[in-house]
């Protein structure tokens, strides 16, 4: 497949030759720190993609380190030239690809080919291009604010029982009126956030942390490792989720904790499979081959030569994979088993709420709506992501 | 073709296994002795010791293991604390349910997801297209159970034209069948969406085109051919996932079917019931995984057998 | 080498299949080796499935009611919530009823009349020579020494402390005797039961439903699919037990040939919907005859304004209290337990959670038992005594505690607790929630080890006995609902007061005991007593709330409109 796709770059090597150099430097420097800090390529990696920009700047840091290592770099040059060469080939084609698909009409597509190839150029395209991406991006930053300043936010304190105030319309006073317990039920939205967007990032990256870790391992090492890991994966991969979850949570009971736990230990495999499908076509490349001539450990190789470039597919399958968390949490509250009150999270309040469904329907409405928003807004991020960032995913 | 069938059918085989022996120990973790879960508050001890040497709890756990495999292969799944009764049994009786809501909800699911696909894919980046993908991600995007409380509260409380419950019917069975479909229309619609847009770049599209066809003709005739191969393959992902939201429809609708039967097993603690649940939907699920595999072999030809 | 493993196993695979009768499955190459293991399961269990799913029964013109979640059996003497079934397919031998007043009196049922020996030791039972089983068999005295016999001997039985008063039971329990000494059977119609020592409850226990009296031919052959099977379970009820499709509903058939008298409803189906919310709607669309309010409290006040006349009440005589763990520090000082009694405004949590339909209560027997006393001493909501007391024990600042939660309660438990949460904040003590699933609950309750908890007890019979007995009786009971109450001399009291004979007395020594506990040693805190609340159709005529028991109801005697 990946061949296919090369094909259609040929055009663009000219445009790209002029960044090439800076390009080597910069990711030449980024191992040079890496290395000497002993510090971990994807922490830095990881730090930078939640900077929308972030990448690029890793990228300066890692020139300004890398003067300073200069004499060991002269060693890996050969290598890192070819890494260089075949990354922005490889850039290139995706991006094509992902630009070319999303323009029916042909000319459009021509004229960005040219510029689309750092990660600033594809958030401009993106911006440009995707205004639903954008603002759902500008959503969920909103909701991440409110609920890290939630005290502040909120109206009213969440768990402030007014037993006379109970079951109110929404008025002036209480937008979004109050709950059976007469608490104010925005408060306890913008609270909520902060349980469900927890919930939904929290074992989202743990899960795939080790899916990623596995998916290195297996593809890189392939043989034994790989049978093994992949047959693990096809084993979780056959469990439907939510009921492995409900069986994780009936081994250790309800709680927040232990759906993190639960929902961590579902969700890896998927992840696993996209990372190890990716490691094994990019170790065939020549800078892999290169780097490893010249020595290279292995483990520096997954991590700070081939982790890299599978992280555009991961920030999309993170964007894509949060939303599922959130809701699995809803549906584990419905059954009993997910959060307890009286902790607030916006799926428990969704199935308290119901209780009052024709009385007072926006008790269970608002966070349905709060849950709904959400969830659409990382759907249109992540699809937005994916279509400027990674060609990868579009099969999974 | 017969080969690479065995073979397959092989690669399932340890995944079975594994699956039977994850969900075996997840649930052998629990603290305490099951028994006396299960039996409440007025039991004698020396009642309880007697049924966990029944039930040969007292055997090491690999015995105990051996021993559900082996019963399993033979379709016994042990007998189920609370109701006394063959979870094999329970289950059978249930699964025709299931497997009902299920067929159903996927037609709904690909009706939705398909259609709103090739509309999104033609009116790329237009209204229609951000307005038809936005309601068929709607169906993922709300908690199942809540999309079947308001199904139930408009088509059958307010407006009557489904019974509020039961299963009974091919009329009752409608509401269920939306609420859970719908749920996964939206990753086929975004599916058929993208692989229409990635065909239709492709040149014997183009060549199509410049030879004068009508669009719609091109994207019928041409693209949604080539580009549906790969969403037969996620008939099976949509199986695990439908028989996960399978459990909160079954809750609400009051289906009896297998979903409720794990719920019966996390509420009454019954680990019989749950692990018999959740390792016959797995085995299912597996074999969806087999049969799409195998189909998209037929239907594909060409395809490189993965290693 | 790989291939050759695969092949070995998928033949394994396919043996396996083959040998569990499936080889005749195998249609395509591509799905047949699959498909067949489904159809496997099938065959070999099909003769194992014994639970009768679709009754055949023609159900039109049923009346349709409603359950939360499906029964674990019809058998009442391996169950003690399933109520529903038995108190409508078995009989009983004497039977509560209740008038307009909502005075209790016991009335003959199997037993016509009985007689009872001076020291009140000796009970001969008259048996009605009427009566027959669903299954045409004659009721005899046999089938009650049967019943009883089994009650104390059967495999999972829960219901055995109903018949600890008999003499002989506890030899029959432990195994060191083969007959039950205390229940003879003098000729065909008449019982003798002996007790071990005088215990004044004995008839009332006798309506409990866990008492209600088997065929002992049919049931003995039954073996364990009685309660199971609908076709093997029977009774002298009303009604016969026609059909139960696990999770979907079960079905009752009127009982044609009832001593009483057949029924007027021709049968009822009970459905098993979980949703409380779908039940309200299925209510409301004409799907459901009859819905108890206990679950959808929403309902409840929407109800009261939309169909009033469709709503019917009783008394459920139950008493909700709230008890703290005497081990754990700082539960031993009275001052503090007597601050959570003053802390915690119960008037308040049952309007909020109950529409205020029920009522606050202070003692032991809540209202509506026999021994309710209207002129006990009453404790009284005043936080600011409350946090006076605190101080007086040395917790000016508060302290911290657990509130046990279980997890499967229905949600206005846990809402309670939460209410009782912040009216405990605002004495200064920090009381925390946590959450157990319902089998660690009772696991830890067993164990006394509950920091503290909330729950509601509700009459298995009409007598104050079956309340303080089971909260105080002896050290066990304690432990478990009184989390480890130490004071023996008045378990000792509350033992002994079961004997007493003259009913005076009795009663009098049971409310001292209750100012006692309640009021002196603060021993715990009593909530409420709740309204049972019934929402019927327009066409059911009828309907009476049966007091006792968790949550049943009996059909005798309700009949449709057209």
């Amino acid at each position: 497949m990946t061949d296919e796709r090369t094909g259609l770059t040929r055009g663009n090597r000219e445009d790209q030759e002029g960044q090439m150099s800076g390009e080597t430097k910069g990711f030449a420097g980024v191992r040079e720190e890496g290395r000497a800090a002993e510090e971990d390529f994807a922490g830095v990696r990881e730090e930078g993609a939640a900077a929308e920009d972030g990448f690029v700047d890793v990228r300066e840091e890692g020139t300004v380190a890398a003067e300073g290592f200069a004499g060991v770099r002269e060693e890996g040059a050969a290598a890192e030239d070819g890494f260089a060469g075949v990354r922005e080939e490889g850039t290139a084609a995706e991006e094509s690809v992902a630009a070319g698909k999303r323009i029916p009409d042909s000319g459009e597509a021509e004229a960005q080919l040219g510029e689309a190839d750092t990660w600033q150029d594809k958030l401009r395209t993106l911006v440009r291009q995707n205004k639903l991406a954008v603002f759902s991006a500008l959503l969920i930053l909103l909701m991440i604010l409110a609920a890290v300043f939630a005290p502040w936010v909120a109206p009213y304190d969440h768990l402030a029982q007014s037993l006379t105030d109970r079951l109110q319309d929404p008025s002036a006073a209480h937008w979004l009126g109050t709950d059976e317990l007469g608490r104010d039920v925005l408060s306890r939205i913008i609270f909520g956030a902060r349980i469900s967007l927890t919930v939904g990032l929290l074992p989202t990256l743990i899960s795939m942390a080790i899916g990623t870790v596995l998916g290195l391992c297996a593809g890189f090492y392939g043989g034994k490792t790989d049978f093994v890991i992949m047959r693990l994966a096809d084993v979780m991969l056959a469990f439907p989720s939510l009921l492995l979850a409900m069986v994780v949570m009936y081994t250790m009971g309800g709680g927040l904790i232990n759906i993190f736990i639960a929902l961590s230990l579902v969700n890896w495999a998927g992840t696993a499979r996209i990372v190890r499908s990716q490691t094994l076509s990019l170790k065939e490349k020549e800078f892999v081959e290169a780097a490893r001539s010249i020595g290279v450990k292995k483990w520096t190789i997954m991590f700070r030569h081939i982790l890299p470039n599978c992280l555009p597919s991961l920030i999309v399958l993170f964007t894509l994979n949060i939303p599922s968390a959130i809701l699995s949490e809803a549906s584990l509250s419905f059954l009993g088993i997910g959060a307890q009150p009286p902790s607030a999270s916006w799926g428990l309040m969704v199935v308290r709420g119901k209780k009052y469904l024709f009385s007072e329907p926006w008790l269970s409405i608002a966070p349905s709506v709060a849950i709904m928003l959400v969830v659409l807004a990382f759907n249109f991020l992540g699809d937005g992501l994916r279509d400027v960032l990674d060609p990868y995913l579009k099969e999974q | 073709m017969l080969n690479r069938v065995l073979k397959r059918i092989a690669i399932s085989i340890p995944v079975l296994v594994g699956v039977v022996l994850a969900i075996f120990i997840m649930l052998r973790i629990v603290p305490g002795n099951p028994v006396t879960t299960m039996m409440g508050e007025h039991v004698n001890p020396a009642v309880i010791e007697k049924i966990s040497r029944e039930m040969g709890l007292d055997q090491p756990l690999y015995v105990q293991f051996f021993r559900y495999i082996a019963n399993a292969l033979r379709g016994d799944f042990g007998t189920s604390y609370r109701l006394n009764r063959n979870v094999t049994g329970i289950i059978l009786e249930a699964f025709p349910n299931t497997v009902k809501l299920s067929l159903l909800a996927a037609v709904i699911a690909w009706l939705i997801g398909i259609v709103s696909g090739i509309v999104a894919a033609i009116r790329q980046n237009k209204l229609l297209d951000r307005l038809f993908m936005g309601v068929s991600l709607m169906g993922v995007s709300m908690p199942v159970f809540m999309t079947a409380l308001v199904l139930q509260y408009v088509f059958a409380f307010k407006l009557k034209w489904f019974p509020v419950s039961g299963f009974d019917s091919f009329k009752a069975m409608v509401l269920p069948a939306i609420a859970l479909g719908w749920n996964s229309a939206g990753s086929i619609a975004r599916m058929t969406r993208s692989n229409l847009v990635e065909v239709m770049q492709n040149d014997f599209i183009r060549t199509a085109r410049a030879k004068g066809l009508r669009e719609n003709g091109v994207i019928i005739g041409h693209a949604l051919k080539n580009a549906m191969l790969p969403v037969v393959t996620m008939m099976a992902l949509q199986l695990s996932s439908m028989l996960s939201g399978a459990v909160l429809t079954e809750s609400v609708f009051g289906v009896p079917g297998i979903g409720r039967l794990a719920v019966n097993g996390i509420e009454t603690r019954d680990m019989p019931l749950l692990q018999g649940t959740v390792v016959f939907t797995t085995i299912l699920i597996i074999l969806g995984n087999l049969i799409a595999d195998l189909l998209y072999n037929v239907l594909d030809p060409r395809i490189r057998e993965g290693a | 080498m790989k291939k050759k493993l695969s092949l070995a196993l998928a033949s394994v695979m396919t043996l396996g299949l083959i040998l569990s009768g499936c080889g005749g499955n195998n249609t395509s190459s591509g799905s047949g080796g699959g498909d067949g293991s489904v159809p496997a399961a099938d065959d070999t269990t099909a003769a194992e499935t014994t639970a009768s799913g679709d009754s055949g029964v023609d159900t039109a013109g049923f009346m349709i009611d409603v359950l939360n979640a499906d029964i674990q059996t019809a058998d009442v003497q391996k169950t003690s919530k399933d109520y529903t079934l038995p108190q409508n397919i078995y009989d009983r031998l004497l039977e509560i009823e209740v008038d307009d007043a909502g005075v209790s009196k016991i009335v003959p049922s199997l037993a016509e009349d009985w007689d009872i020996s001076a020291d009140g030791l000796e009970y001969t039972f008259h048996l009605r020579q009427d009566v027959k089983f669903q299954n045409g068999n004659d009721f005899t005295a046999e089938d009650v020494v049967y019943t009883f016999h089994r009650l104390l001997t059967v495999e999972n039985g829960v219901n055995t402390e109903l018949l600890d008063q008999v003499k002989g039971a506890a030899e029959v329990i432990e195994g060191s005797a083969d007959t039950l000494e205390g229940v003879e059977m003098v000729d065909d119609y008449t019982v003798k039961i002996t007790l071990k020592e005088p215990f004044a409850a004995f008839l009332s226990c006798l309506t409990a439903p866990g008492l209600s009296i088997y065929d002992s031919e049919a049931t003995e052959a039954a073996g364990d699919q009685f309660g199971m099977d609908p076709a093997v379970t029977v009774g002298t009820g009303p009604f016969r037990f026609a059909g139960w499709t696990f999770n979907d509903q079960l079905v009752l058939v009127k009982n044609e040939d009832y001593w009483k008298g057949a029924p007027e409803l021709p049968g009822v189906v009970i459905k098993i919907i979980p949703d409380t919310e779908t039940q309200t709607m299925m209510f409301e669309s004409g799907e459901l005859d009859l819905l108890d309010l206990d679950f959808v409290t929403d309902a409840a006040d929407r109800f009261l304004e939309t169909y009033p006349e469709q709503i019917v009440q009783g008394p459920r005589v139950g008493i909700t209290y709230f008890t703290m763990n005497f081990n754990i520090e700082p539960f031993q000082d009275l001052k503090v337990r007597q601050a959570v009694q003053m802390a915690i405004d119960r008037q308040a949590i049952l309007d909020a959670l109950y529409g205020g339909r029920g009522q606050v209560e202070h003692g032991i027997y809540p209202y509506g038992l026999i021994g309710f006393n209207e002129g006990q001493t009453k404790i009284s909501y005043d936080p600011e005594k409350a946090k006076a007391l605190l101080a007086e024990a040395g917790y000016p600042d508060g302290f911290t505690m657990e509130l046990a939660a279980d997890a499967s309660a229905s949600d206005t438990v846990t809402m309670a607790l939460e209410i009782i949460k912040e009216q405990l904040a605002a004495v200064g003590i920090n009381a925390e929630i946590k959450n157990y699933d319902e089998s660690t609950w009772l696991e830890t309750r067993k164990a006394g080890e509950l920091g503290s908890f909330m729950s509601t007890w509700t009459a298995d019979f009409n007598d104050p006995e079956n309340f303080i007995y089971t909260f105080f009786g002896n050290e066990e009971k304690t432990r478990i609902r009184s989390i480890n109450y130490p004071d023996t001399a008045v378990m000792d009291r509350v033992g002994a007061a079961r004997g007493i004979v003259n009913e005076d007395e009795r009663l009098a020594e049971y409310q001292a005991l209750e100012e006692k506990l309640i009021h002196e040693d603060a021993a715990w805190v009593p909530m409420y007593s709740r309204t049972h609340l019934w929402a019927v159709s327009s066409r059911v005529q009828n309907f009476k709330p049966v007091w006792s028991g968790v949550s049943d109801r009996m059909y005798y005697g309700v009949s449709l409109s057209e």
